[in-house]
């Protein structure tokens, strides 16, 4: 009987520990049917098999180093809603977040957007991070889950920028192509 | 010739008695015990009949509860497979290739962001430095 009793609760905890926020999942049956928002899921399966991947380049290294312990990653991501929708969106975005009882890391405000960051930690280990931004047309809530080094991400963001003039070039007509939209 | 007694028995090896003849074969070799080996075997037979079935016997309680747990737990891991499926990510990214992409840009997002904000901190500690040296300026002044 005893055994029994444990395993069932091996399997309870299991399934709760990889189950990302209850924010997440608000948003994603939130918009689960809304064309304008994008929904991205990747598993822990997903990133299990990443780390199979054999790098070619140095950058890819450090991308596939720096992905290596995470778990889940969920984004929501909005295209064309107007502004003060996105504005109403980000602000409760940001409330959910904080009733959740992640803690802020920083928030970003400037004319163009503005962007929390929130993390959930467990003995010294970020173990989730949120990232909630809203500009001009534009919103986005995004969750990563696993073990998360912020030391990683931010240096793999800075290398691209210098190495990756792809992915910039890309990013800015991303950006052109929403500036369009809004002047008409 | 042979005792009717004998005549019997040997009807009874081949198998011929009818049920009355085989009581009497039965009793004669309970009654005369030391007659012959085959005695042994009567004896054991009437012992034999004697046993009989106890509805009382008290049920492996242990064995019991066990196939009953065995029952509940199927079921409980049934169902929460089941729900486990129900509950499965309808916008998961079936594509490998994809979902790199997709974690490349949300590291991007992420990555940029905690450095924009590092730029800032930089520059407020930059900001107080300056600031503290004036004031330690002012003061020798």
């Amino acid at each position: 009987m005893k055994k029994l009793v444990a395993i069932m609760l091996i399997l309870g905890a299991g399934n709760l520990a990889f189950s990302q926020g209850a924010v997440m999942t608000k948003y994603f049956e939130k918009y689960s049917s809304d064309e304008d928002f994008t929904k991205v899921s990747v598993s822990s399966k997903m990133f299990s098999l990443f780390t199979e991947l054999d790098a070619n380049t140095e950058d890819e290294k450090e991308f596939l180093d720096a992905i290596s312990k995470l778990k889940g990653l969920k984004a929501v991501v909005g295209e064309n809603v107007e502004s003060a929708e996105s504005k109403r969106i980000y602000a409760g975005a940001v409330a959910d977040v904080d009733k959740e009882g992640y803690e802020e890391l920083m928030t970003i405000t400037d004319a163009e957007e503005n962007v929390k960051i929130s993390i959930k930690e467990n003995g010294g280990k970020i173990e989730e991070l949120i990232l909630v931004a809203g500009g001009k047309s534009k919103f986005a809530l995004l969750s990563l889950y696993g073990e998360i080094d912020l030391k990683k991400i931010s240096k793999l963001a800075s290398s691209m920028r210098v190495h990756g003039m792809q992915h910039l070039r890309n990013l800015d007509d991303d950006y052109e192509d929403d500036d369009d939209n809004d002047r008409n | 010739m042979e005792s009717p007694i004998e005549q019997l028995i040997e009807k009874y090896w081949n198998g011929e008695t009818t049920l009355e003849e085989e009581k009497r074969v039965k009793s004669h070799f309970v009654e005369n015990p030391a007659l012959s080996k085959e005695s042994d075997y009567f004896r054991f037979l009437k012992k034999e009949q004697e046993v009989k079935f106890n509805p009382k016997v008290k049920k492996n309680s242990r064995r019991t509860w066990l196939s009953a747990a065995a029952t509940v737990a199927i079921g409980l891991i049934t169902a929460a497979l089941v729900l486990q499926e129900s509950n499965k990510d309808p916008f998961a990214i079936e594509d490998p290739q994809r979902a790199l992409e997709e974690t490349r840009r949300a590291l991007m997002m992420i990555g940029s962001g905690l450095n924009e904000g590092q730029s800032y901190a930089l520059e407020l500690t930059k900001i107080n430095k300056a600031k503290e040296e004036l004031k330690e300026e002012s003061e020798a002044l």
